[in-house]
């Protein structure tokens, strides 16, 4: 069986493509650093045996190139899914932020996401397959920081169900992860509220073992659940005053 | 960018304890990440094992290269491997096992990244037969803001290769090594420990030894009772060839953040009851047979126990490679300094080299003695005098074990100290690479 992931070069996308290889599955892995991917590739076919085709797309562009994704697809075989770990953050995101870095937030973590998925749905046809998104429990409710990135994220969850109703009675999972901060470099030095950072390797293997599973959307870790919950239903009052 | 994003500021510590310093941590993930902040002084770190602080320094940025520990490329027909810098020697040979294949220079910890190995240019458990990490290493890839990215060989810019390895990371950042395998001939290695009454027996003992694929002693090194008695472990490669992939234990390392006593339990007379009690154990035994992971890291599971027994004071190691016409004068001089001095010392261990030595490569011909001490001021002052030896015979002190050790005794120590600076200042005159090694030793 064959998965496409996006974003694999770095974080939770490289631990899902180590996680996926090392069960024996062949992978398409797409980023917009090649360099990183043909380091990927070189080490999962030597370590697993397994093959991997690396593509360069640019999602902050406004259009995504599919020809050679769609060449790829033709050589590698049954795709039985295609996961998403895809983001982009700045640190300078808030309300007032410059219109070039909204299109590029906005791009990378929502639009070409819903562009790629569509394109992969129509080239997949009947095809029994999962697609996985993951989103942000940043996107639990808006706030001065990040507010580009959470309304993207916000804006993908809200696709991501509308997937899922419109495939209920088709072969196609959809699956969502709302995940909590993860060991990555985005939360490398960073202070972090709530429970500690989770290892992404972890993460993959969650995936991994509920890849077929038709649960809709999931927290990651589930302990933000209830913190998630006082959040949201947090009185405006006491909101406001929170800096973070 | 924010140009503080992906930074923390880490409190580094060397494996010895002695030292520690806060600096700007960086932890690339991407390639790309390697060459940004390329103005900024900064060094690369890999598993941070380096007894003395070869790997961080204050206020530099540290580029922890944990990330990069990739296996590129295969030839199965030359057994040439190339793998990123930052990859352990561990996870390695998980890998190279499965196909048969080992390196047979491999030091202490399991844990230790290729780059570093590189980088203090390393030796292993008979650095006699196997020489030291570099003689394994066919090309690196080295990436340098003024060099740019380059390939360097023995017959590819040999001047910068030769000051790579064992260069302490102060010629840029190792991005690639490609090293040479060797066939594992059997998973299972024939350990034959024998008794040793003194230093010098030792010595002789180890000299019928030379040919086998493991051989290391350990002494003991309290005066208070058994001072000099030991154990010379010699091991061969099982002729049992079997095809089963050897075993990698899972074994937790030392790491120099561990929460440890705030004093030592190592003493003057603890050390020599622990040590005679251990002596005799392992005597009791004529042969040992051991899979070939635990013969390759003997101390793997014990090295937790033993340095952490120092507590958080730490401790000192001092390894010391000395001509083998003088080994036997050394060895009595330094005898007798034990004995007035009556430092607090552990242990001591003894391998024989055979080898050239270059530029900082810590090699040459002869015996290898290194001394395990609690840190403490009567330490240092005994070391301070042992340096004075060492200048005397021209020894060798080895840079990355030893946090004390001046710019004076290195100048004296290695021929071509200078040599090596030259190379340094040809290739970055800004010297953008220091730590706070490089920067003790004036290099």
């Amino acid at each position: 069986m064959t998965f496409v992931i996006v974003g694999a070069s770095a974080g939770l996308g490289r631990a899902l493509a180590e996680k996926f290889a090392s069960e024996g599955h062949d992978l398409i892995v797409i980023s917009s650093e090649l360099k990183d991917l043909n380091a990927i590739k070189g080490d999962l076919q030597n370590r697993f045996n397994v093959k991997i085709f690396p593509i360069e797309m640019m999602f902050q562009e406004h259009t995504l190139d599919f020809k050679e994704f769609d060449e790829t697809i033709r050589l590698a075989g049954k795709i039985s899914g295609v996961l998403l770990p895809i983001g982009h953050s700045d640190p300078t995101d808030n309300p007032y932020v410059n219109e070039s870095k909204i299109y590029n937030i906005f791009n990378v973590n929502l639009v070409n996401v819903c562009i790629f998925i569509n394109h992969c749905l129509e080239i997949l046809k009947d095809t029994k397959l999962t697609i996985t998104g993951f989103g942000s429990i940043s996107a639990i409710r808006g706030r001065s920081r990040n507010s580009t990135y959470a309304a993207a994220k916000r804006g993908l969850e809200s696709y991501f169900e509308s997937l899922r109703h419109a495939e209920a009675e088709s072969e196609i999972t959809i699956q969502f992860y709302l995940l909590g901060y993860l060991k990555t470099n985005l939360t490398f030095g960073e202070q972090t509220v709530g429970p500690k950072p989770v290892e992404v390797d972890k993460l993959a293997t969650e995936v991994f073992d509920n890849i077929s599973k038709d649960f809709g959307v999931r927290f990651y870790p589930r302990v933000w659940i209830p913190l998630m919950m006082a959040f949201r239903f947090m009185p405006w009052g006491f909101f406001r005053r929170i800096k973070f | 960018m924010n140009s503080n994003r992906y930074l923390k500021k880490t409190k580094f510590v060397s494996f010895d304890r002695t030292f520690s310093a806060f600096a700007n941590h960086q932890r690339p993930d991407r390639l790309r990440m390697l060459n940004d902040r390329n103005e900024e002084f900064q060094i690369p770190r890999g598993a941070g094992l380096s007894y003395a602080p070869a790997s961080f320094g204050k206020d530099k940025l540290i580029r922890d290269m944990c990330s990069f520990d990739r296996i590129l490329e295969f030839d199965e027909s030359s057994k040439i491997v190339v793998v990123e810098a930052g990859i352990s020697l561990k996870k390695l040979l998980t890998w190279s096992f499965s196909k048969q294949l080992f390196l047979s220079v491999l030091p202490g910890q399991p844990e230790i990244t290729v780059g570093g190995c590189v980088a203090a240019n390393v030796h292993g458990k008979n650095p006699y037969k196997d020489g030291t990490f570099m003689e394994h290493v066919e090309w690196i890839e080295l990436s340098h803001p003024t060099l740019g990215t380059k390939i360097i060989s023995r017959s590819n810019e040999k001047k910068i290769f030769n000051a790579t390895c064992g260069g302490l990371g102060l010629t840029g950042i190792i991005t690639k090594v490609a090293l040479k395998l060797q066939k594992l001939s059997s998973e299972i290695v024939i350990l034959s420990p024998k008794k040793t009454e003194s230093l010098k027996n030792t010595l002789e003992i180890m000299k019928q030894h030379t040919s086998d694929d493991l051989l290391y002693s350990w002494n003991m090194g309290s005066t208070l009772f058994n001072f000099g008695k030991g154990i010379v472990t010699s091991g061969i490669f099982s002729d049992d060839s079997s095809s089963k992939t050897p075993q990698i234990k899972e074994r937790k390392g030392m790491n120099s953040n561990d929460r440890l006593l705030p004093f030592s339990l190592w003493n003057t007379l603890s050390s020599p009851i622990i040590n005679s009690i251990n002596r005799k154990i392992q005597s009791g035994k004529n042969i040992v047979k051991k899979d070939v992971y635990s013969a390759l890291f003997p101390y793997v599971g014990a090295t937790r126990m033993f340095y952490g027994l120092y507590g958080s004071n730490g401790f000192n190691e001092y390894q010391v490679l000395i001509k083998k016409k003088y080994s036997v004068e050394f060895i009595d001089d330094l005898t007798k300094l034990i004995k007035s001095e009556k430092p607090s010392l552990t242990i001591l261990i003894m391998k024989l080299f055979n080898g050239k030595q270059k530029l900082l490569h810590f090699s040459d011909e002869g015996l290898s003695i290194i001394l395990n001490l609690k840190h403490c001021n009567s330490t240092l002052k005994f070391l301070k005098k042992l340096d004075d030896i060492l200048i005397s015979y021209k020894a060798l002190p080895y840079i990355v074990k030893d946090s004390r050790l001046t710019k004076e005794v290195v100048e004296q120590c290695y021929p071509e100290y200078h040599v090596f600076k030259e190379i340094l200042n040809e290739i970055d005159p800004k010297r953008i690479f220091k730590s706070e090694l490089s920067e003790r030793l004036n290099l």
